[in-house]
């Protein structure tokens, strides 16, 4: 972990736009007890580092299990990490009293996968716009009626929707409307957690737009989750790829989806179906599924579905470190030179 | 040829407090034997009634289908059988998988038992017979060890894993039709692909016609020989892959490929299509994209289209087709 550490040193430049910072991150969930009887903890993180600049729109993609939706809760003190720091703007986010962190929550916002889900449906579009408003003490009366007609129109919703229910409104609305309640404290930094994946394609990239527009306007940093490796190229400048609670590939968005380093990520882009019929398929098809989270091999967490030609003993007994292996594009695999050499 | 399945004018509809809603409005459409269609549409499109509607699954009422409708599989009108009769059509004829395939196995019954019931209800065997044949059917649908696999509890399985033995119970009865209602929809991009190779699989090695109901053009792309496009409870267009996904006729589907992310385009604004799909209980009139469309004029508010076609199994319902210049601009 220490080596994953000293492998992975963001520049000095990058230092100062770092806005996030999470550094070894580990979070085991204990699991069994009395009634399941003793088992393996689940290892959901296993030494995560990695700097959110701000300004810029990291992704965190993987399969279900790799540890996308821990490693972000993490990041937002939803959850407190077994080992490792989480550092906000230069702040330490688990050695703060709860006073400052009431402050420094303004600064951090979550927005879920599922609008039905994050609305409360007995409460009214402008109500669940205003409550954060309230509870933080920002404004309350007409002026924070005031505040919600301009959140409504900054994410494109006529004034008259807050007196609207969540069930009078389309997919499309409800998640405009999450956008505006997270919005309403003034964030820097937002974790979109799936944005779309609940959405229609024709609805979906209405909310991407919109998403790439507000973040124009109010320079807002992202850390966008999502399993749509298409939504992602649209979306991020860098792409952080996890596999088994570990970062395996991360690197400028460009670069990455034209020369991935990694086996894994090389066969998580060959699997995303194309509209266009005509275009070759050269599909890896991964075999197999990620290891267990309580049973994570020794060696390379992937090399059980590898098909990179180089694969042998040293990737099943020696655990690939992170290491910079293009301008700000690092691979966790023994042998990224000759994945990329090969075509 | 006669096609395996002939859909004519079906209109499926619902009764609500404000009256009959038609959710599918006059869709007719043939699968031959052997052939992949895919029909494409988004939530609200109807695409999932009509999947239903196809072996009477629905609860009528509420549901209803219109007298008019008719469902020949093999030249039999579905429609016109008793309960009775069409029961030997389900899960032998047709059958049926859908997304989320938890909610179609049961949670307390190994998934051993759960095939082999399925293999009962459609063929006279024992129970010795159809647990093997059970064991036969989880391996061809891929998975390493289909006797220890047989035993386990639905929850002991992977979602990929899952799918795989909703799809082993579906084929228990050897149907001539798999109609698959976004298969894929709730796996990650890498199960995904397993799954769409097995079907592609599957149906070159048993000779079974598939349905393949989806939002995702990229899946359409992947497995289907044809592709019908549907929109507001109405197909706006169908024909080969190619011809619909290279060069889309309808307005909508032109739509629906720009506004879709693609792996290698870049940039962070998408084409994105103005509006919310429209609301069943009241259609727009006319065509029922004109609200959305770019091309529209005054005729498309007042007069719907009819199916204007092109060659054979080539058509599109859009006006544009009797005025191309249109499209410019």
């Amino acid at each position: 972990m220490g080596e994953v550490l000293a492998g992975y040193r963001a520049t000095a430049a990058a230092r100062m736009t770092e806005l996030v910072r999470a550094e070894s991150l580990v979070k085991h969930f204990p699991s069994g007890g009395w009634l399941l009887g003793r088992r393996p903890p689940v290892r959901a993180l296993n030494g995560v580092t990695l700097s959110v600049l701000r300004g810029e729109t990291l992704a965190l993609v993987g399969e279900s299990g790799s540890g996308k939706t821990t490693l972000a809760r993490c990041l937002l003190r939803l959850t407190a990490p077994t080992a490792g720091r989480v550092v906000f703007d230069g702040i330490d986010l688990f050695s703060l009293p709860e006073p400052e962190i009431r402050k420094l929550r303004r600064r951090m916002q979550l927005v879920f996968q599922d609008p039905a889900a994050a609305l409360n449906p007995r409460m009214t579009a402008g109500a669940a716009i205003r409550e954060p408003l309230e509870a933080h003490g920002i404004s309350r009366g007409s002026e924070a009626k005031a505040r919600v007609s301009a959140l409504l129109a900054e994410v494109g919703l006529p004034p008259g929707l807050a007196e609207r229910f969540p069930h009078e409104l389309s997919g499309g609305q409800r998640q405009r409307v999450v956008i505006a309640r997270a919005l309403s404290l003034e964030p820097e930094f937002l974790v979109l957690d799936e944005p779309v994946s609940n959405l229609d394609v024709s609805v979906a990239a209405q909310i991407l737009n919109l998403l790439a527009d507000l973040q124009e306007k109010r320079g807002l940093t992202y850390l966008l989750i999502a399993h749509d490796l298409s939504v992602v190229r649209h979306m991020a400048s860098r792409v952080a790829v996890l596999y088994a609670g570990r970062i395996v590939e991360i690197g400028p968005c460009d670069e990455l989806y034209e020369r991935p380093l990694h086996p894994y990520t090389e066969a998580l882009l060959s699997a995303v179906p194309s509209p266009d019929p005509l275009q070759s398929k050269r599909r890896v098809i991964l075999g197999g599924e990620p290891p267990s989270p309580r049973r994570i091999p020794a060696g390379c967490p992937f090399y059980g579905r590898c098909h990179h030609t180089r694969r042998d003993d040293r990737c099943a007994g020696e655990l690939p470190v992170l290491r910079e292996v293009g301008s700000a594009h690092w691979s966790a695999c023994h042998y990224a030179e000759t994945l990329g050499a090969r075509r | 040829m006669n096609p395996l399945l002939s859909v004519r004018e079906l209109t499926v509809g619902f009764e609500t407090p404000k009256g009959p809603v038609r959710v599918v409005d006059g869709v007719s459409l043939e699968l031959a034997e052997g052939e992949t269609l895919g029909l494409v549409g988004e939530s609200g499109s109807g695409k999932s009634t009509l999947a239903l509607s196809l072996g009477r699954l629905l609860d009528e009422p509420p549901a209803f289908i219109d007298p008019g409708s008719r469902i020949e599989y093999a030249g039999v009108n579905l429609l016109a059988l008793d309960p009775e009769r069409l029961r030997t059509y389900r899960g032998k004829a047709i059958a049926w998988i859908f997304q989320d395939p938890a909610s179609s196995l049961d949670p307390v019954i190994k998934v051993g038992h759960q095939i082999a019931e399925a293999v009962c209800a459609h063929s006279d065997v024992g129970r010795k017979a159809a647990w093997n044949r059970a064991v036969e059917l989880l391996a061809l649908v891929g998975l390493n060890d289909p006797r220890d696999a047989a035993h386990c509890y639905p929850h002991q399985l992977s979602g990929g894993m899952r799918q795989r033995v909703a799809i082993a119970a579906a084929l228990a009865g050897e149907p001539k039709l798999l109609v698959a209602d976004e298969p894929t929809t709730a796996l990650d991009v890498t199960l995904q692909a397993q799954i769409l190779a097995l079907l592609g699989d599957l149906r070159e090695r048993l000779g079974m016609a598939l349905l393949l109901i989806t939002h995702d053009l990229g899946v359409v792309a992947d497995i289907a020989d044809r592709v019908a496009v549907m929109y507001a409870g109405r197909l706006v267009e169908e024909g080969g892959k190619e011809q619909v996904l290279k060069q889309p006729a309808h307005p909508y589907t032109e739509a629906l490929l720009r506004a879709t992310p693609r792996l290698h385009r870049t940039g962070p604004r998408l084409p994105a299509i103005p509006g919310a799909a429209p609301d069943p209980t009241s259609w727009p009139s006319g065509c029922r994209f004109h609200p959305r469309c770019r091309y529209a004029w005054d005729r498309c508010s007042s007069e719907e289209p009819s199916q204007l076609s092109g060659e054979t199994g080539r058509w599109v319902r859009c006006w544009l087709a009797t005025e191309p210049q249109r499209r410019r601009g």
